[in-house]
């Protein structure tokens, strides 16, 4: 019950904080390294999840996959930080960002401009 | 003569939605201040033109009430107010003030986390600058900004964000994310008024550093060192305007309408602001408060 009140985001900066410990680790080993005794599946979950971010890297162990963090702690900051950013100049934000990003075909015209006055880009 | 109501706010928003579309052959500067003045106006006249509506609704449904309002409050005629068009101007009050604090507290939060982060270097190794307005604000750098540029670039990047910074363009943006919150049909208004705050920024910078190409060939460089495939606000667009500002930086400097920019500004803001006025059915409060 305690378990399901966890913020979303606080149990997956546990699993991470799990699999930084101990990695390279599997699903259960990290489930009895969380306290108040999570769901298999929830970690499971949260696993594949990271797994798809690109925070955990994994291999296949058996019949079973073993964890450890794709990115080191300092990276997974920035990124927050970068995130947090990310929508500063969109349509509803007091913040102006110097660039934002590109689509491609701006990019690709954007580096034929500056092929043509011979800059690297 | 109802429809009569709706006429100010419908002129006012009828040019937003015209200079969405349309651009204005004049500086950058001068672009960004029309179109926010519109932005601006928009909003009173149609808040003032629903809530008139609104309280004569309410007095069509509770006449007692309406005997002791102030006359200039109501309409001419004692015709009611029809109930489909009463509760229409109540549902679209509520959900403009609603969209209204959902903006305002977006901004407070969005603005104290990045003064958090200006103040220090921005640990990431995308090159990027953000302006962050107020007394605990400043130019927000990030490490890979310093990574990738030179002295010179640097130097252009941080004029750049300065200008953004001595101009209060957040007012700016605060007026119009707010109009086309509550607005929709004044997004495009919207858009073009950020691109032209931009391009007020890229031009400043270029007078500072006196070189138009190498604020273009610097933000050509940033741009291409973005995360690129990244989810962020543009595929809707797909046009993050970059493109458009090294263009106009490869050419020639827009003249800067010493005459043209202040008529057009002026002209904007005495018929936006009128119309505005009217909306608030202020000049009928002003003739029966002194005639």
């Amino acid at each position: 019950m305690a378990l399901s009140r966890r913020p979303l985001g606080q149990l997956e900066a546990e699993v991470l904080a799990a699999v930084a410990a101990g990695g390279p680790i599997s699903a259960a080993d990290v489930v009895a390294r969380i306290p108040g005794e999570p769901a298999y599946t929830t970690i499971n979950t949260i696993l594949f999840r990271l797994h798809d971010k690109g925070m955990l890297a994994r291999v296949r162990d058996g019949r079973q996959f073993l964890y450890r963090t794709a990115v080191d702690e300092a990276r997974v900051v920035a990124d927050r930080m970068h995130d947090h950013l990310r929508h500063a100049s969109d349509s509803g934000s007091v913040l102006n960002r110097f660039v934002q990003s590109l689509s491609p075909e701006e990019e690709l015209e954007l580096r034929r401009i500056l092929a043509e006055r011979g800059a690297a880009p | 003569m109802i429809w009569l109501t709706f006429l100010p706010a419908g002129i006012t928003l009828a040019l937003g939605v015209l200079l969405g579309r349309v651009g204005l052959p004049l500086h950058p500067v001068w672009t960004a201040r029309v179109l926010c003045t519109v932005a601006a106006m928009t909003v009173p006249a149609a808040a003032g033109t629903l809530g008139f509506v609104a309280v004569n609704f309410w007095a069509t449904l509770e006449p007692a009430a309406a005997g002791r309002m102030p006359e200039w409050a109501l309409f001419g005629d004692d015709e009611p107010v029809p109930v489909p068009l009463g509760v229409a101007a109540i549902v679209l009050l509520v959900a403009g003030l609603c969209v209204t604090l959902r903006l305002a507290s977006r901004w407070v939060a969005e603005v104290r986390s990045a003064q958090d982060l200006a103040q220090s270097l921005l640990e990431s190794d995308v090159p990027m600058a953000v302006s962050v307005p107020g007394r605990r604000g400043g130019v927000l750098a990030s490490r890979g900004l310093y990574q990738v540029l030179g002295a010179a670039e640097l130097e252009v990047v941080f004029h750049h964000e300065a200008s953004h910074l001595r101009h209060g363009h957040h007012r700016y943006l605060a007026a119009g994310s707010l109009a086309a919150g509550l607005l929709p049909p004044l997004r495009r208004l919207n858009g073009r008024m950020r691109f032209s705050l931009e391009r007020w920024a890229d031009e400043d910078a270029a007078e500072a550093v006196a070189d138009r190409e190498l604020v273009a060939l610097t933000i050509a460089r940033v741009a291409l060192l973005q995360p690129s495939g990244e989810p962020g606000p543009l595929p809707a667009f797909a046009d993050s305007g970059i493109l458009r500002r090294v263009e106009a930086l490869m050419a020639r400097a827009p003249g800067r309408n010493p005459v043209t920019g202040p008529v057009s500004l002026l002209g904007t803001g005495l018929v936006t602001g009128a119309l505005a006025l009217t909306a608030l059915q202020i000049d009928h409060a002003f003739t029966h408060a002194f005639l």
